[in-house]
Order: C-alpha cells, then structure tokens, then sequence
C-alpha cells in the first residue's frame, strides 16, 4: 500500500501552498508522525507529518506550489523506484476514493450571474461564502433558509445566516440555578424587554429557592409543563461548560414550543452586520465584529472578542478575554479557557479544547485538545479520550 | 507408388472420417451441417506433410482434411462436430472454425487470407523460418481482400503458401462463369510464383507442395499452389446439381474409392485399423458431454469508486504520441502499421510522427487496403504480437468491418477461450473539420455490441499517455480505440470547469465524472469529442441559466459499464444524452433501454444526436448538423422547464 502525502488546506483562502523545505531524505525510512515537509500559506508555515511508517519519496521541488490535496510525496512500505511507484499508483483500483478536490478560484466559490445579482439586491457580500465551490440562487437561498430555522453550523459545512437578531425574549425560563444564573440575572434583569419568570434546575436542594428575587421551580423534565403554567415564553441555559446540557436545554425547548432566549450585556458591542443566531449568553464588555456569525447557544464570558468575519458554530464557550482576529473559523462544542488570542484565519474544529493562556496560530483539529506545556509553549493533542 | 505411409494412413483417415460423419448427419446427430473434402483429401495431405512444427495454417470452411492432416486429432474434430466438450474448440467452433496449435479455420470466405499474411509477417519478424499457410477455394479468389492480401505478401516479402483448391465449382456455381482472367493471371500481377499438381497425382503433389514449401521458407516470398481436384460430394448436403454422370466418372478417377473397393491387401488392412480408430472416436464422442459455455471474457465490475481525475497538460496529439512511443520502447512486441504514418509525414493527424524514424523496422506504412490491415493485424496479434493498426479516417473501419467482427472478434470465443487476440485498431471520428459526408462520421455505434470487440473513445482529459504505455500489457482481446478529430488540439488541463469536481473510475479506460459538489438538476452523458461541447454547456448552465449539471463521460463503450450512470442518474432523475453520430440504435439508446431495464424509477431522458442526414461539407450546414453546447443548453433547460 502506497500511502500518498498531500497539501492540506490549513486556511480558507490558500488554495496552494509553497513547499518551503523537506525534513527527511529523498527514499529516508521515517517513522509513523515523522514530520516530513514544511509547506506554507499566506499566513503560516506547517509541518505535514507521516501517516505510518515506510520509506518516503518527495514529488515535488523546493520552491513549487502546490494545490490543496496535490501529492507532495508517497510513502511505501519497501524501497521502489519511481516509476514502479506511478504503475502501482495507476494499478491500485481498489485504493479508497481520495476526497475530491474542487477546482475553484482563489476564493473557492463560483457564483451564478443570477447569484450574484441576488447578493447585490440582498446587500450580501460575496467574501463571506469563499470555500463553498459553485452557488446558485436557489442555494443561496437553502444556506439562509437553514440560517432562519436556527440549525447549527458545522465549521466548512458551511450555512451562512444572514445578518440578524433574535427576537425579544419576553418571559424567560432560565435552566439551570447555578453560578451562571447570577451572570445571566445580572444581564437579564436591567433588560426592559425581559421577564424572567423562574429557574429550572435538577439539583433538589435548589428547589423553592430564590435568587435574586427570581423563584427556582423545579426540575428541568417539567420545563413543558412549568412553562405552560407560568406562560413562559422562552428559555435560556445559564451552565456556561457543560455542552450536553445546553443542547438537551435546545432540544427541550424546542419540544416545549419554547424561543431560545438571548441574554447580552448592555456593555456588549454587536456589529450592525454581525449575526447572532438565539440561545447565547454574551456578557459584559464583549465584542463581536462586522460579517461574524454566532450559533446558537454559546456562553461567552466577559470581554471575549470575535472580531470581524469569524464564523463561530453552536454551543462554544468562552472564560474571561478570550479574543479571535479576523476570519477566524470555530466549529460548534469548541470550550476555550480564558485569556486567549487566535491569530487570523485559524480554523478551530468542532469540539476543540483551547486551555487557558494560549496563543493560537495553527489550525487546531475537531476534537483536539490545545495545551500548554511547563514551558510555555502549546502542545497540540489531537484527540480528546472520549471525544 | 511411393507414397510414405504415414501419408496414405492420413489420407484414408479423412475419407473415413467424412464419410462417417455423414453417416451421422443422416442419424441426425450433427447440427448444423458439415462441407466434406472428399475427394479433395491429397492437398492437405500433401501440403503437411511438407510442413513442420512452428509453421501456421489458416484453413477454410472446408478444412477437416486440413486439419486432419496438421494434428491428426480425430478425437478432438469428431468431438467438435458433434458438439461435444470434448471438441477441440469445446464444441463452440463447429465444423468450419477449427483450431488448435498452428492451425485455425473460418467461414468466411477469402477471410482467413490477410490472417494468414500477418501470421506470416509475424514468423518473418521472428526469423525462424517458419511460415504461414492458407488454404482457399478457387471460388475464395475473387474476392477483395485476397488481391489485398497477395499484394501486401508479395510487398512485404511474407513467407506464405497459398494453397488453391481448384475444384472448379462455389456451391453451385461454376467457377468460369463467374471468374475473369485466370487464377495465374492473378498471381502473375502481383508477382507469385505458381506451382501446380493435382489430388489424382498424389506422389507428385507431395513434391510440389514440398517445392512450393522450400521456396516460401528459404526466399521469404510467397508462392501459390494451385491443387487441381474434384469435390466428390455436394458443397454441404444435399445440394449437388452437378450431372450424375460426371460424378460417377470423377468417382471411378479417385484413388481411395479405387484403393477401397479392393477386398484385402495392405490397404485394406490400412483401412480396417482407420476405421476401428474412427469409430472409436465416434463412440468416445457420443459419450462426452454435449458442449457448455466458456466463461465470459468480460468480468462483471466491482463498485464505483471515484478518485481525482488526472487532467494531463498537453495537446492530445502529442499525448497520443508520447504514448504510443512508450509503448513502443516499452514492448518489443508492438508494431504500429498504418497509411501514411510514416516519417516524414507521420500520419494524417500527425500521431505517429516520429515513431517510424524511432522504431523504423515495426513503424511503417501500409497499402490503402483497409481489409487486409486489420486482418494483418489479427494475424500479427494471434501470433502473439502487440499490432496497432491506425485507419487514416474512421470512415474507413466499414472496409475492415468483416476482420473486426468475423475475425478478431470471434475468435476468443469460437475457439473456445484458448486464443486471444490482443489487437488495437485507432481510428479518429468526428466532424467540424469540413472534410464532407465520408470524412467526418462518428461510426462507433456500428462496432458497438459485437460480443468479444472493445470498443473505447478516447476525449481529450483522458491521462491516455500512461493509458498508451500500459496497453500492450494489458491487451487480451481487440480494441477498437475511437479518437476524435477535433480533440487532437486540444490540452488536457486547459480549461476544467471552476468549481466542478473531476474524478474517475479506476482502470486503463476510466469513466470521467464531473460534478459540482452539490446536488446537480440534470445529468449530461456523452463521450469522447462531445466532452468539450459538454464541459462548455455546464458552464454556461451554471453562469448563465443557474443550472447545476454533472456528466458522466465513459471511455468503454463496450463492454459498458453502467453503474456510474445508474448512480449519477439517482441524484438527477434527469439526463441528456448527447452524440455526434446519428442517435438512432446508438449508445445512447442502449443506455436508455438499460436504465428502463434497471427500473431507476421516473427519469426525464433527452436525447441528442447529429441528424439523420449525411453531413455537410459546407461549415454552417456542418455546425447546424452536430450537436453542441448550444443545443445541450437547450435540451436541459427545456427539461428543467419540463418540456
Ligand atoms: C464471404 C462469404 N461469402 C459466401 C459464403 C457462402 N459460401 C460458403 S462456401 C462457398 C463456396 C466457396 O467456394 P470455394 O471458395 O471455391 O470453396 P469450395 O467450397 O469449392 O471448397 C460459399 C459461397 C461464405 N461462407 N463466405
């Protein structure tokens, strides 16, 4: 079996990468995570390490650019010469089917004229759908269709909503009496279009407390029936970490004919073209920039930025300063610690753990787990146990 | 006489064996019918007796007594014609097709001769100083491709034998009623040497054909034996109009019918063990299993599996050409024969430039005998060689259409799966080139459908470069390879759609999918030069009209591979079909007969073609004729408006 190493996309406006240098011999046995070449985007170098074991051989220069998914080298399990390594190649029609790689401009999106005119007359811009190949009107209008019906985006499954707001909250059920309840009072109360009406909380040492003047109820299963009794109109998690939690509270919600309240401080600034999808808690001081889009149910703590153009998925948390540059990608169920900055154009895939006082500047894997090692610098694992 | 026994014992073998097998055509264990040489016995005998091991015959419909006389498989012969397993070709062949080691037998008559010569070709390529024979009735000598044949043996220095049996009757026709000239006449144009004898001479036969074998093997020419004889009886069954009088007279002439009414002696003896042997082969045959199917020399294929379509930078003609190079310098066996492909000229459209100044003794040119150089080329390939023989214009094929289908193609299968026959014919198709009416057909369809014939058309995105270069190694059965005039041009990685997605089937000949990554509305299917009308439609649908469209675009056309239709064809529910030839009965009608066959459930079909009118030379009649992307655009929004 010839295993084949190719470019990686690592942003979504590179669509080549330069090999800048190789890290091992031309036919040099490496090991399985050997690094092997250094390719580079528009905006950082990284390391392509080896899938397994064998002997690599480069198929490419120093100095060329590569497309994205272009072959850099193969690796085999004994020694070939070139062309064996071609036959073979052209032979293996068992081999599995190599993900498909688009041809597409630049910015990875094509747009029909008829497409185009609909972002015209709908004052959307085009940048925001780079790397979805060929859109049409009436995929246009799926992607804002699904916006509207509030699903979660996936990172690169790529929906773009719209620009836009969730509607009043009115009378809210907040799930969840913890610490976090105090946080989304303190917002919540100084909200005139706001009322909560009650706590919900599984915790029976809660029930028939009162926070903040505001009565726990009871257990979170009779939301349905608490809800109907209190005529609430809407729900809102308060646990800010605990990811299946905010999605069962979705998901209950939804069952009980329940909006997904929203809950963000007065001290927050939202760009006017910044999208905010229902469900989130956005506390003091926090910015969220022009063109960035925000799933649903997040809970991002004080003074988190998203700065413009950051595509955010559902159910992402955030402590204290956490910041994000331009064009940054976060897919849903990402946890960051508190004091972070993502450099421009990362790409953090779904459940991504990012820990407390790092400095992102590599794209980092769905589920992998972003540390900081004794020395300060970050140690990428990629794959939490349990995912 | 002195005659040696071994001889006399085949001869009187023939007889028997004939007579035997008529005697159970009256019991009505042969189907079919069988055509006897008795009386005609002394030429096969003759003839193989002068020959040895290494040496290839080509025999007729009329050829047990060749056959005989080569192997002396009586077991095997009387098996074959009673339709037995234990026939030499599995009882798939019959009487008239024939063949084991050295020798292999038709029904078509005159068909076997340009065969004979590639065989030829082949052993003078070897150098062993082996040589081919054929065998041909005097009726077979008035037919086109054995004047094509004598041409290019004499030509070409081929060590052939020809061997005439002047029997002075076809069927029932009397050969001077229909022959002009003379038998030596014809052999005298194209400079043959003739050597006579006839069957009631059989001493002197042996000679002759021993004179005529010498001079074929030690001159490398070819020499035609003419055999005087006399067909005995009627030219299948029961169908002899010939006077009673004069069968008798040539009856009382022959030999074995004297010999045989002679109580004892030593022929008699001779005679006595031949048939014992005779009939016990009769028995044994009417014991073995009645014949059954041979496996399908097409395996069924696996799943569709896509990978990334390579789309090769290049012009096609230089691809072609690099191709054909590597496949040359990579296998000695190859040879690439053709009409102009010489150098300097390199061909009508310039593939073979260059590969005869490379590779000048297996490049080289041929006479404008379309017939005789595929059929050369089946010899060559039977032989074992790798012969690609280019036909100038695709036009042409219907002159070699009988060697395609009556010969390559049958083979493998008449033969019982024991020959192969790994030849390619490569021809361009296609119009826009304002070459007229018969310069500019796409004739494929007629090719299409021939058990045991590959038919392949190559377009332009196709890695046919590395495709070329593995051809020779994977060759088992006849391809015919469809190029297209107007594909030559152009560059393989020039041009590929934005934002569609390239990907492939597996294989030397993978289908092309191009796809735009999300549910396309219709699907376009059609291949070879129609992929530039095609890849140009999906653009304009896209851009222009919003329309997602993906194809599907094959390089075997047969054997055909539906399933990456049937798959694409799920998505859509919607296709157009596009070909340059005329629709009726083509490609595009099987594939819609096989998607009704499958039960795809409701699909919305198109079909385009170029109409069902010789095409015009003049250049705006010619492009109102074939299909383009215009008229692709068209029928796919007609169906998305469901027209
Ligand atoms: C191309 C072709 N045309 C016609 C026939 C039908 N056919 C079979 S044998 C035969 C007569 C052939 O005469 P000749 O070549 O003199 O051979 P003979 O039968 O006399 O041995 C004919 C017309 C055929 N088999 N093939």
């Amino acid at each position: 079996m010839i295993h084949l190493l190719r470019t990686p996309k690592i942003s979504p406006n590179d669509d080549r990468l330069l090999v800048v240098r190789f890290l091992v011999e031309d036919g040099e046995q490496v090991k399985k995570g050997r690094e092997i070449v250094e390719l580079e985007g528009a905006k950082t170098v990284v390391a392509v390490e080896s899938p397994v074991a064998g002997i690599f051989y480069p198929f490419q220069e120093v100095g060329t650019e590569v497309p994205i998914g272009g072959i850099v080298g193969v690796i085999t399990p004994t020694p070939m010469t070139r062309s064996d390594i071609l036959l073979a190649l052209a032979d293996d029609d068992t081999r599995q089917a190599d993900a498909p790689v688009p041809s597409t401009p630049g910015s990875g999106v094509r747009f029909s004229k008829a497409a185009a005119a609909w972002l015209d007359d709908n004052g959307l811009v085009a940048d925001r759908f780079a790397g979805h190949g060929l859109v049409t009107v009436s995929r246009l209008r799926a992607m804002l269709a699904d916006e509207g019906n509030g699903r979660p985006n996936g990172v690169r499954q790529g929906v773009a909503p719209s620009p836009g707001r969730p509607g009043a909250n009115r009378r809210v059920l907040l799930a969840g009496a913890g610490p976090g309840a105090h946080q989304v009072l303190d917002i919540l109360l100084r909200d005139s279009e706001s009322e909560v009406i009650g706590l919900l909380d599984d915790n029976p040492e809660k029930h028939a407390r009162v926070i903040r003047g505001i009565p726990v109820l009871g257990p979170l299963e009779h939301m349905n029936v608490l809800a109907t009794q209190n005529k609430a109109d809407s729900v809102l998690c308060t646990t800010p970490t605990a990811i299946s939690f905010r999605q069962k509270v979705g998901v209950m919600a939804r069952e009980a004919g329940l909006q997904l309240a929203t809950a963000i401080h007065a001290s927050a600034i939202i760009s006017e073209t910044a999208s905010i999808a229902p469900g989130s808690v956005i506390g003091a001081l926090c910015y969220i920039g022009p063109e960035t889009i925000l799933g649903e149910n997040c809970f991002l703590s004080s003074r988190t930025t998203f700065e413009h153009h950051n595509q955010i998925g559902s159910w992402v948390t955030t402590g204290p300063n956490v910041a994000t540059s331009g064009l940054v990608v976060v897919g849903s169920g990402v946890r960051f610690g508190s004091g972070i900055v993502v450099e421009p154009k990362v790409i953090i895939g779904d459940n991504a753990t990012v820990a407390s006082g790092s400095v992102v500047t590599n794209d980092i894997p769905a589920h992998a787990i972003l540390k900081r090692g004794s020395d300060g610098k970050p140690i990428l694992q990629p794959r939490k146990a349990n995912p | 006489m002195n005659i040696p026994a071994s001889c006399l014992r085949q001869a009187i073998t023939i007889r028997l064996v004939e007579e035997r097998l008529l005697e159970l055509y009256a019991l009505g264990e042969v189907h079919g019918t069988v055509h006897t040489c008795v009386g005609q016995e002394w030429s096969g005998v003759a003839v193989c007796a002068a020959l040895r091991k290494g040496d290839t015959i080509f025999s007729n419909h009329r050829g047990h007594g060749h056959f005989l006389s080569w192997c002396d498989d009586v077991e095997g012969l009387i098996g074959e014609i009673l339709g037995r397993s234990s026939g030499v070709c599995g009882g798939w062949g019959g009487s008239q097709h024939l063949a084991v080691a050295g020798f292999f037998s038709n029904g078509i008559v005159g068909g076997m001769g340009p065969v004979s010569a590639g065989a030829a070709m082949a052993h003078k390529l070897r150098g062993g100083g082996d040589i081919a024979v054929l065998f041909i009735g005097d009726g077979g000598m008035n037919q086109g491709v054995v004047f094509e044949t004598f041409n290019a043996a004499s030509r070409f220095d081929l060590p052939l034998l020809i061997v005439c049996e002047i029997n002075g009757i076809a069927q029932s026709t009397a050969i001077d009623t229909v022959l002009a000239g003379s038998l030596a006449g014809r052999a005298a144009s194209f400079d043959i040497d003739i050597v006579e004898g006839d069957t009631w001479h059989p001493e002197a036969l042996l000679a002759s054909a021993q004179r005529a074998v010498t001079q074929v093997r030690s001159r490398s020419r070819p020499v035609l034996l003419c055999v005087h004889t006399f067909r005995l009886n009627p030219h299948s069954k029961g169908d002899d109009l010939r006077p009673r009088a004069l069968l008798d007279d040539y009856r009382q002439r022959d030999l074995l019918c004297q010999w045989f009414a002679a109580a004892d002696g030593d022929i008699h003896t001779l005679r006595e063990s031949c048939r014992m042997r005779v009939e016990r082969a009769v028995q044994n045959a009417l014991a073995a299993p009645m014949a059954c199917g041979i496996e399908t020399p097409f395996p069924a294929r696996a799943d569709v599996i896509w990978r990334p379509a390579v789309s090769p930078g290049g012009s096609l003609v230089t691809r072609l050409r690099n191709g054909w190079e590597k496949a040359l310098s990579g296998d000695s066996r190859v040879l690439f024969l053709g009409e102009d492909v010489a150098d300097p000229y390199g061909g009508a459209f310039k593939v073979s430039k260059g590969l005869s100044s490379r590779f000048p003794e297996r490049v080289y040119n041929m006479p404008i005998s379309e017939a005789a150089m595929v059929g050369l080329g089946v010899g060559l390939a039977l032989s074992g060689l790798r012969p690609v023989i280019e036909i100038m214009f695709g036009d042409f094929l219907t002159l070699a259409f009988d060697q395609l289908c009556n010969h390559a193609a049958k083979f493998h299968d008449m033969y019982g799966g024991r020959f192969h026959v790994p030849l390619v014919v490569r021809t361009p198709m296609g119009g826009r080139r304002g070459y007229g009416p018969t310069h500019s057909q796409s004739l494929e369809k007629h090719f299409l459908g021939i058990p045991g014939l590959q038919v392949a058309a190559i377009h332009h995105r196709l890695d046919c470069e590395a495709m070329l270069s593995r051809l020779p190694g994977w060759i088992q059965h006849p391809l015919l390879l469809i190029e297209n005039k107007t594909a030559y041009g152009l560059d393989g990685a020039a041009g590929v759609l934005e934002g569609f997605v390239y990907q492939e089937t597996g294989g030397l000949f993978p289908t092309l999918r191009i796809h735009p990554g999300l549910q396309p509305d219709v699907l376009i299917f059609g291949y070879g030069g129609m992929l530039v009308e095609i890849e140009a439609a999906m653009d304009r649908l896209f851009v222009d009209h919003d329309v997602l469209c993906a194809a599907i675009v094959p390089t075997m056309l047969h054997p055909f591979d539906m399933d990456p239709v049937f798959e694409a064809l799920r998505e859509t529910h919607r296709m157009v079909i596009v070909e340059e030839g005329a629709g009726f009965a083509g490609l595009g009608a099987e594939v819609v007969a096989m998607i009704h066959e499958r039960g795809v459930g409701p699909v919305r079909i198109k079909r385009l073609s170029g109409i069902a009118l010789a095409i015009p030379a003049a250049v705006s009649a010619e492009a109102t004729h074939l299909p383009d992307a215009r008229a692709i655009v068209g029928a796919v929004l007609a169906m998305m408006h469901g027209r």
